[in-house]
């Protein structure tokens, strides 16, 4: 990962239209900026339409970056923002279920340390487009219930809920993997 | 804080991990170094509250313990946290074509947006209807339009707003929708086609544009009407004479988006003021997304212009005509013979001497009259002086020859004191050659349709001068002078014929003329006095 200053130049080149430059940063943001897309997509096709999209807008508005942030995290925003814009329609047909029957489910607490990153992909990919949405910005991306609310257009109330089931569905998931890898 | 070895261990491991996990904390390895060793952790925060509760208990957690919990991976990493864990550094790689997809899109060179318009060296429509501008305006008398070309797009153009989600969705025609949209009254069909597609569809790009023709006469402000927000590229016509107040030749782009699409009401900034586009094309994005080429025609105003100067042009040529004119008597003039007295003429045949009287009778006349005349031709053209055609005043000198012969029989009637009257017919044949200098004077009309083709209608006043006038007599024996010619005669002429140009300035003419002598040209009983010639001939004439 480039250091502040080489992140100033390489910033630079790249507003200038310095086609290596542009490279440079594509190479190195884009693996990880990937894993992202995949999270919140369901094929391949769709994460590559994301990671191009979020990258095209990335280079069109790079001369507006403040700086007042690490670039990785500005990126991964647009990524974000990308793909709930694209994904946007699914959230809205996702269907809804009863709250009550999927609270009061008992959750049991897993470790993850028996499953590989693209294991745990997979499953996220599995759910529901809204749980994993929702799942997604709330358990890894970090963001607050209330934060939630206004990205996706929902209450708090409705996120926290969804989360919840969203988690019921991966730990039964989760669950299920470990009994196969025991048995 | 002591901790001494508890019984109760587990239970408050478990009772520990029961608090972590409802509060969704994650135990930090500084919260329990808080709790051991803070001595005035505020009673409100977890700590402070763990901290109260372990000096109030009986039992106080051993170091086992605090390991044991920090160690929990249950409470060192809830699901979340281990989730985020996984993912933190997991990276994958995408397929090459993504980044092939992204580098189509990227522009060679990115300048400053504003500057990246205002040079023209950005984002430009690619498209050039000059086949439909032409047409269009062709209509108009002395069109000298050119319309400039727009310059293709190296590379597709682009929202330029990154908000702009409304439009942006909306950018995505069909080819039916884009098809429907132009107007087929103004533009065909097949001008349509011809206009290229500007850029892919599945790309954020913009679909065929509506064709608008606006007439900028009319004022109508196509901005607002047609929600213009971003103007592609802008192209206005250099022909001076279509030009109002627009600078010169303009192929540019502009980005003019400043706020959201949806607000129809934003303001539009063009690289030549719209006002002052007289023509040109226009290609924008509406607030919709929709893109739109708008053809700004030129203004037929009819201008009051200065009375056009006039012109001279003088040209010099030479012409030849022939021409015949009617004797006064025509035909066999027996029946209108006529008796002319010669005179007295004494002869005698050696023995008696006798009077003589010479009457003429003129019993037939069959010749016609020819004259030819040729000679060289000036004079000065007046252009600009009608609003189609040309006024010219034509002189010059020609040198007029005519010859005529006449065919006549004589009666010698002779009478003497001691003989009856003896009646004698002779024959004789008369030729006359004259020579004239004619010096035309007139007023010439030329005009034509055609470049080349043309007519010509002359009229005016030729006056003849004559030069030499000769009788020549077959028998010498009996000669007659059948009249004097005037020795100067004043003719009203009247001519009309084609012309035909070559070049800008030789013009060669074939002309039928009529002259009618005004005064007498002949004293004569045999031929008119004032007689009307007609002829035809030709002229060419060089202007300089």
């Amino acid at each position: 990962m480039p250091q502040r200053q080489d992140e100033e130049r390489l910033i630079s080149a790249c507003c200038n239209g310095n086609r290596k430059a542009q490279k440079l940063l594509y190479d190195t943001y884009s693996p990880k900026m990937y894993v992202v897309a995949m999270r919140y997509s369901k094929t391949t096709f769709e994460a590559d339409d994301i990671l191009q999209e979020s990258f095209i807008k990335v280079f069109n508005n790079l001369q507006k970056f403040k700086q007042d942030c690490p670039l990785e995290f500005w990126i991964k925003r647009i990524v974000i923002n990308t793909a709930l814009k694209l994904n946007r329609r699914k959230l809205d047909k996702a269907p809804m279920e009863d709250v009550t029957e999927m609270v009061n489910e008992p959750s049991e607490e897993l470790t993850l340390s028996n499953f590989n990153f693209k294991e745990l992909l997979k499953m996220i990919q599995n759910l529901a487009p809204r749980y994993q949405m929702i799942f997604n910005l709330y358990a890894i991306e970090g963001y607050k219930h209330r934060e939630i609310a206004e990205m996706l257009g929902i209450t708090e109330g409705t996120s926290k809920s969804q989360y919840s089931r969203a988690k019921v569905q991966l730990q039964k998931m989760l669950l299920k993997e470990s009994k196969a890898v025991i048995d | 804080m002591e901790r001494a070895e508890n019984p109760f261990a587990d239970a408050f491991e478990q009772s520990l991990q029961s608090a972590f996990r409802d509060a969704e904390l994650e135990p930090s390895d500084s919260l329990w170094e808080n709790i051991a060793t803070a001595p005035d952790l505020e009673s409100n925060s977890f700590e402070g509250s763990l901290r109260d509760i372990f000096s109030e208990a009986e039992t106080k957690p051993n170091d086992e313990v605090w390991q044991n919990i920090a160690q929990n991976p249950e409470l060192k990493g809830s699901l979340e946290q281990q989730m985020s864990g996984v993912f933190q550094d997991a990276t994958l790689t995408p397929a090459p074509k993504v980044w092939a997809s992204i580098e189509k899109q990227l522009h060679p060179k990115r300048f400053p947006k504003r500057v990246l318009w205002r040079i023209g060296g950005g984002v430009a429509a690619s498209l050039l209807l000059v086949g439909g501008l032409w047409w269009h305006n062709n209509q108009s008398v002395n069109s000298t339009q050119d319309l400039a070309k727009i310059e293709e797009l190296p590379q597709p153009c682009y929202e330029t707003t990154q908000e702009n989600h409304a439009a942006q969705n909306k950018v995505y025609f069909t080819e039916n929708s884009v098809n429907e949209n132009i107007d087929s009254s103004h533009i065909s069909e097949n001008q349509a086609k011809d206009i290229p597609s500007l850029i892919q569809k599945n790309g954020g790009q913009i679909a065929k544009p509506e064709i608008i023709i606006q007439d900028h006469l009319n004022q109508v402000d196509f901005v607002n009407n047609k929600n213009i927000s971003s103007v592609l590229a802008t192209a206005s016509k250099s022909d001076e004479q279509s030009k109002q107040n627009s600078g010169t030749k303009v192929i540019s782009g502009n980005n003019t988006n400043k706020s959201n699409a949806i607000n129809p009401s934003r303001e539009v900034e063009f690289l030549t003021p719209i006002q002052q586009i007289e023509a040109g094309l226009i290609l924008a994005i509406t607030d919709f997304g929709e893109p739109v080429l708008v053809l700004v025609d030129v203004p037929r105003i009819p201008q009051k212009t200065a009375k056009p100067k006039i012109k001279l042009v003088s040209f010099v040529g030479l012409s030849g005509y022939s021409e015949t004119f009617k004797p006064r008597f025509q035909g066999n003039t027996s029946t209108i013979s006529k008796a002319i007295q010669l005179g007295d003429t004494p002869f005698t045949d050696g023995l008696n001497s006798f009077d003589n009287d010479l009457h003429l009778a003129l019993q037939d006349s069959t010749s016609n009259l020819q004259s030819f005349r040729y000679g060289i031709d000036f004079g000065l053209k007046f252009k600009n002086l009608l609003k189609k055609g040309t006024f010219s005043l034509v002189s010059g000198a020609h040198l007029t020859q005519t010859e005529f012969t006449v065919q006549s029989h004589f009666v010698r009637t002779t009478s003497a004191q001691a003989h009856t009257d003896r009646q004698q017919i002779v024959g004789n044949q008369l030729q006359n050659k004259s020579q004239l200098l004619s010096i035309p004077l007139q007023v010439v009309y030329t005009s034509g349709n055609s470049s080349n083709l043309g007519f010509r209608l002359g009229t005016g006043i030729e006056t003849d001068f004559l030069l030499k006038n000769e009788w020549t007599h077959q028998n010498d024996e009996l000669t007659y002078n059948l009249g004097t010619a005037q020795t100067v005669n004043f003719n009203y002429v009247l001519s009309g014929g084609l012309l035909y140009r070559i070049g800008n300035h030789v013009q060669l003419g074939f002309d039928i003329r009529q002259k009618q002598a005004l005064n007498s040209t002949y004293d004569s009983e045999y031929l008119e006095s004032k007689p009307l010639r007609v002829g035809f001939g030709g002229y060419l004439n060089i202007e300089f």
